[in-house]
């Protein structure tokens, strides 16, 4: 199997505000009530969106073009809308259901709310495989280019904590979102390149999916990373390959693409992001300057 | 992209009110009658008619309704003869969901305890690669397209090379938060759904599940496999019009049916048939009228479509994976099933429904089409196989 061609990097985005705050509000909305009624999953994932497009700069011409058509959205998050759904159902409950958080009790919703946000009307989708949702986000994004069906894909990943969450998950998940900004091959990278992800299901044995996943993505790149960046776990698994190890300060699918989007202001030429989740998935990209 | 494999489906599986496997499914189908049924123990009080599965005499076993319809589905698919024999990084799961395990979710909520088990988005795919040995696992949620998007997805792992086999589906279950969310939005309807129906009044919802095991060309060839279909074509498109509501002209629909020719190379006039979604929601099936019309140009007012969601409810993130089966079977018996429920068509939806009694007909080429809530839209392209 031939390697894909890289896909550019052109802006990069994310919000982390502490639980309960209202994310930072993105200029160009100027209208608070469209990021009030939204739920909050939306709301950070809409802000990341809005800094990675105002990253990029000058965007490619998909973006200039009446209604958008070549344009699209892929987000992926590992848990969801489950605070929506919670307090949906709490609501339910005591005072009966409510419409208006009723429509935000899809784990969708930020890819529709994106769409609606700036008229994007290319392919719009929603990977929630577990804590390795950015890397099949970032994946169905280049699919989406690759195959022609978008020239320009925003990829956002987002997570919303709870109680109900840390009691069910444990701790660690923590409120934030983060956006990338990908084009065609050719088009100038300003944040480096990605190299096809990989996602791998082994039964029990995440820090093996990892592994096997961190081994594919190097083979086709024909490459040897630098760095290799991810959460304690799943950098566990990948200790063999010889390089240096910097840890995630958090294993949210936001951390992943965060992490992704500051590389280029770094030294690195080449470097391995994975992600992993206990229920077996391992998951990793190589991102290259 | 001269080299990519075509994808067969090799094999189909489905759970849901309307029977218990594709047999059963199909004639349900095709005699025009509905699994729909008054359920008075549900909540919330008033509503309309639903289709439930029959709880299975297994099913505690798996402690998750919607991991266990997805495996008696995805087995079903896989035949007596089981799995590909293909090591592990070679076979897929693609499962399209909008709830997954929400269901023990809702009971930890409820209890203050822990989860019995996988209460998550991906406890269904979880289960069904445990059951088969797969190593490649995707969860993809694009509301009530959610299970063409399955299959756009497991279409491009093969094609791209990443598997050489994947089974692919939708899956979800009705339960009271999601009954009670619709009932919010006053979307159901109060007898029977009636798709493409001048009264029409609102959607009636079910629960299923449905998996098509799809393999590339050589290796399905090489088994000795009977191709039952080719999916040949997928599209996918957004609205960005409206979270609930779609867009009146079916903009994001239309593209969405645009794209899946466009790829599977396949012009309006070669389209024998399109199985619509058809909520039977006022403002879905006039959208859809127009976006067909906007797809297929003049082809849309003689070509056959219908709905089969009068027969079995909607069904959610399993709603296209289940149209999809139909569709394949449609090949098969070049035979389309009538819409359920339908009896006075609406003189705004100028198509040529499929309605009473099924349709003999020559069908080389169908196109199915399903759109959610955030204005997601998803459409497959599906060819006749092996006679």
């Amino acid at each position: 199997m031939s390697s894909p061609p890289l896909v550019p990097v052109l802006g990069a985005g994310a919000v982390a505000p502490a639980a309960g705050e209202l994310p930072v509000h993105p200029s160009w909305l100027g209208r608070p009530p469209a990021l009030s009624r939204m739920d909050r999953l939306c709301a950070l994932s809409l802000c990341a969106a809005d800094e990675a497009l105002q990253a990029a700069g000058e965007l490619p011409p998909a973006w200039h073009e009446v209604g958008r058509p070549r344009m699209g959205v892929v987000f992926g998050s590992a848990y969801g809308c489950h605070a929506t759904d919670e307090a949906f159902e709490r609501g339910r409950m005591e005072e009966g259901p409510s419409p208006r958080l009723f429509m935000y009790t899809l784990p969708s919703s930020p890819a529709g709310e994106i769409a609606i946000q700036y008229g994007l009307r290319g392919p719009a989708v929603c990977m929630v495989p577990g804590r390795t949702a950015a890397v099949s986000a970032l994946a169905e994004a280049q699919r989406a280019l690759l195959r022609g069906r978008a020239e320009l894909m925003l990829c956002c990943a987002a997570e919303v904590g709870s109680p109900l969450l840390e009691r069910l998950e444990g701790p660690g998940t923590v409120d934030g979102a983060a956006a990338l900004l990908l084009g065609m091959p050719g088009t100038p990278a300003r944040l480096g390149h990605l190299g096809p992800p990989c996602s791998v299901f082994h039964d029990g044995a995440p820090e093996r999916a990892v592994e096997q996943a961190a081994r594919q993505v190097l083979a086709r790149a024909g490459q040897v990373p630098e760095l290799v960046l991810g959460e304690a776990g799943a950098l566990a698994s990948v200790r063999g390959l010889g390089c240096s190890f910097q840890e995630l300060g958090s294993s949210t699918s936001a951390s992943v693409l965060a992490a992704l989007g500051r590389l280029a202001l770094g030294h690195h030429a080449a470097v391995l992001v994975v992600a992993s989740d206990p229920r077996g998935h391992g998951a990793a990209v190589l991102w290259l300057r | 992209m001269n080299q990519e494999p075509r994808v067969a489906v090799t094999g189909l599986g489905v759970l849901c009110a309307g029977g218990a496997d594709e047999d059963a499914f199909f004639r349900l189908l095709c005699s025009g009658t509905t699994a729909l049924r008054s359920e008075p123990a549900r909540s919330p009080p008033g509503l309309g008619p639903i289709a439930l599965v029959p709880q299975g005499g297994d099913e505690s076993e798996l402690g998750e309704r919607a991991s266990w319809l997805a495996l008696q589905a995805a087995l079903q698919a896989l035949g007596p003869t089981g799995p590909p024999p293909l090591p592990p990084e070679r076979l897929g799961v693609v499962v399209g969901t909008t709830s997954g395990g929400k269901a023990l979710w809702l009971e930890a909520l409820a209890c203050g305890g822990p989860a019995r088990g996988d209460w998550t988005y991906g406890a269904p795919a979880r289960a069904v690669a445990q059951r088969v040995g797969a190593g490649v696992v995707e969860v993809v949620s694009v509301a009530c397209a959610s299970g063409n998007a399955a299959l756009g997805t497991a279409l491009d792992l093969i094609r791209e090379g990443t598997c050489d086999a994947v089974l692919a589906g939708g899956v979800d279950v009705l339960t009271d938060f999601v009954l009670s969310g619709f009932a919010a939005l006053r979307a159901h309807a109060r007898g029977p759904c009636r798709p493409f129906d001048r009264d029409r009044d609102g959607l009636s919802l079910g629960e299923g599940a449905a998996f098509l095991l799809l393999e590339a060309a050589p290796l399905a060839r090489a088994r000795g496999r009977r191709v039952r279909a080719w999916l040949d074509g997928y599209g996918v498109a957004c609205d960005a019009t409206h979270m609930t509501g779609p867009d009146r002209e079916g903009g994001g629909a239309a593209r969405a049916m645009a794209a899946a020719l466009a790829e599977a190379g396949a012009s309006p006039e070669e389209v024998d048939f399109v199985s619509l979604h058809g909520t039977g929601t006022r403002y879905n099936d006039l959208m859809e009228a127009r976006g067909l019309a906007s797809a297929l140009g003049p082809r849309a007012a003689t070509v056959p479509v219908n709905s089969i969601k009068g027969a079995i409810g909607h069904t959610l993130g399993a709603a296209a994976a289940l149209e999809a089966v139909m569709a394949v079977r449609a090949l098969e018996a070049q035979l389309v099933p009538p819409t359920a429920g339908l009896q006075v068509q609406d003189p705004e939806i100028p198509l040529r429904v499929v309605h009473e009694v099924p349709l003999r007909t020559r069908l080389e080429t169908v196109l199915s089409t399903a759109s959610g809530f955030g204005g997601l839209n998803a459409a497959v392209l599906l060819r006749r196989g092996d006679r």
